[in-house]
């Protein structure tokens, strides 16, 4: 059998062809692989105690909080003003609670009282009620040093300043009764009221790296009065947002 | 008689050449693929690995570290990704990152993100012994998770070796040949090596916002490596 050029050229082409594209395969010296990463970070606040509440001129706190601890777990910061009744001779029973706060975006503090509720006697109008328990934010400052952001936080212009102090309440000349200017007391909070805002207050910081963050002191108050005789009772809550 | 010879021999070449040809990333000389199953700590906040653990399978995982804010409670994430390599000759394995970050001095960054190499071990029995003299360059050599600390000043986590360090010092490995010349040059279960990618964040106060980052990594002749 004899066989042309072109049937002897045509198998060779391609076997050829064969190699080449074997030897490019063979030229493949690298690999690669990747590993895609992602995450989010999302605006977070936190409010906490800012350190052990402090009560002066009778009462006692209950399940006090250490800076950082939660108000409200596993229990709830008490205050007890005890006995505001003529037989107690102080000008006020006074307690400060210091607040944390810390945020990685704007925030605002506000604040709420719920209606009074009364356990023991007959309540009536001149029962302890939300407008003689003076309510004020006396500071708000941030902590020097690591992790904590350099910023201008405002407190609210009525909710700023000791409520113990004479230009936060008086006694009435007509009733005789402690009253607190607008904004003073919590009958002024049976909503949510904005107390303190500003900006971000940490920076990029491990939470548990320390426990600083924007101290706020809010103090409350109650003046010694001739209450009808009785205990009552209120909770307050304090939220934080963004804004 | 030559002309049907040639034929045959051509046919048989395609036929050799495609069962040689392996599968869409195995290599002829270096060869990175996936080492095993990936994991992540914390799945609490949307924390989240996928990939394909099978060591047929190319290299190709998606790590989302969910919500990285003082939220989330995990002390730390921490994720590990196996790596398997195989070669047949020198090799050396660069890592390059891209992708998109926050810019506030706040936001995350590189540094934030841990990056380590550990436990390197033999596949089997096809894997040469020399391989495990591989060496882990600097500062790469060290589990983020336990290397971790807290910067006294800022307050923020910092590691001996973090995403950052790649752009300086991108190649984290390089050793000898890594694989028998026995059996098929194909990825095999037990022929080369496979090393543990250990990658952590410590969630913290970071400034509000998203990222997406992509490593790359690319196995390649390397160095001369002596056993």
């Amino acid at each position: 059998m004899k066989l042309s050029t072109g049937q002897l050229v045509r198998p060779a082409f391609v076997f050829l062809l064969t190699l080449l594209t074997a030897a490019a395969a063979s030229a493949q010296t690298n690999d690669t692989g990747s590993i895609s990463l992602q995450g989010s970070v999302s605006g977070f606040v936190e409010v906490r105690a800012g350190g052990a509440a402090t009560i002066t001129g009778g009462g006692t706190i209950t399940n006090n909080k250490a800076k950082g601890d939660r108000l409200d777990s596993p229990t709830t910061l008490t205050i007890n003003f005890g006995d505001v009744g003529p037989s107690n001779a102080n000008n006020f029973v006074t307690a400060v609670v210091p607040l944390r706060l810390r945020s990685n975006v704007s925030y605002t503090l506000r604040m709420s009282a719920a209606a009074m509720t009364y356990g023991s006697g007959t309540p009536d109008a001149s029962s302890v009620t939300l407008a003689d328990i003076g309510f004020g934010v006396t500071s708000a400052v941030r902590d020097s040093g690591s992790g904590v952001a350099s910023g201008t936080d405002t407190i609210a212009a009525t909710a700023s300043g000791d409520p113990t102090s004479a230009a936060r309440g008086s006694v009435n000349a007509t009733t005789g009764r402690y009253t607190y200017v607008t904004g003073a007391s919590l009958a002024n909070y049976t909503t949510s009221t904005t107390i303190v805002s500003g900006p971000r207050i940490m920076n990029a910081m491990v939470p548990t790296g320390n426990t600083s963050g924007l101290v706020i002191l809010t103090t409350f108050a109650i003046k010694p009065q001739f209450f009808t005789p009785g205990s009552f009772s209120t909770s307050v809550t304090f939220t934080v947002s963004n804004p | 008689m030559k002309g049907r010879l040639s034929l045959i021999i051509s046919l048989i070449g395609v036929m050799v050449l495609a069962s040689s040809l392996p599968a869409a990333a195995d290599p002829d000389k270096h060869d990175i693929g996936s080492g095993g199953l990936a994991t992540i700590s914390s799945t609490a906040f949307g924390g989240s690995v996928t990939g394909n653990p099978g060591l047929h399978a190319d290299l190709l995982v998606t790590v989302d570290f969910g919500e990285i804010t003082p939220i989330n409670t995990a002390p730390i994430i921490k994720v590990v990704v196996p790596v398997a390599i195989r070669s047949r000759d020198d090799y050396q394995i660069s890592v390059a990152v891209t992708g998109t970050l926050g810019t506030e001095p706040d936001a995350l960054k590189l540094s934030d993100i841990g990056f380590g190499i550990q436990n390197l071990r033999s596949l089997g029995d096809r894997a040469r012994p020399c391989g495990i003299n591989s060496v882990i360059r600097t500062p790469y050599n060290n589990d983020p998770t336990t290397s971790v600390t807290i910067n006294p000043t800022t307050g923020r986590a910092q590691y001996p070796s973090s995403l950052a360090n790649l752009a300086t010092t991108p190649i984290i490995m390089n050793g000898p040949e890594l694989s028998s010349s026995q059996g098929n040059w194909r990825r095999g279960a037990d022929n080369g090596y496979a090393f543990d990618v250990i990658i952590a964040v410590v969630p913290q106060w970071f400034a509000a916002g998203a990222f997406n980052l992509t490593l790359t990594f690319t196995m390649s002749s390397g160095p001369n490596f002596n056993c």
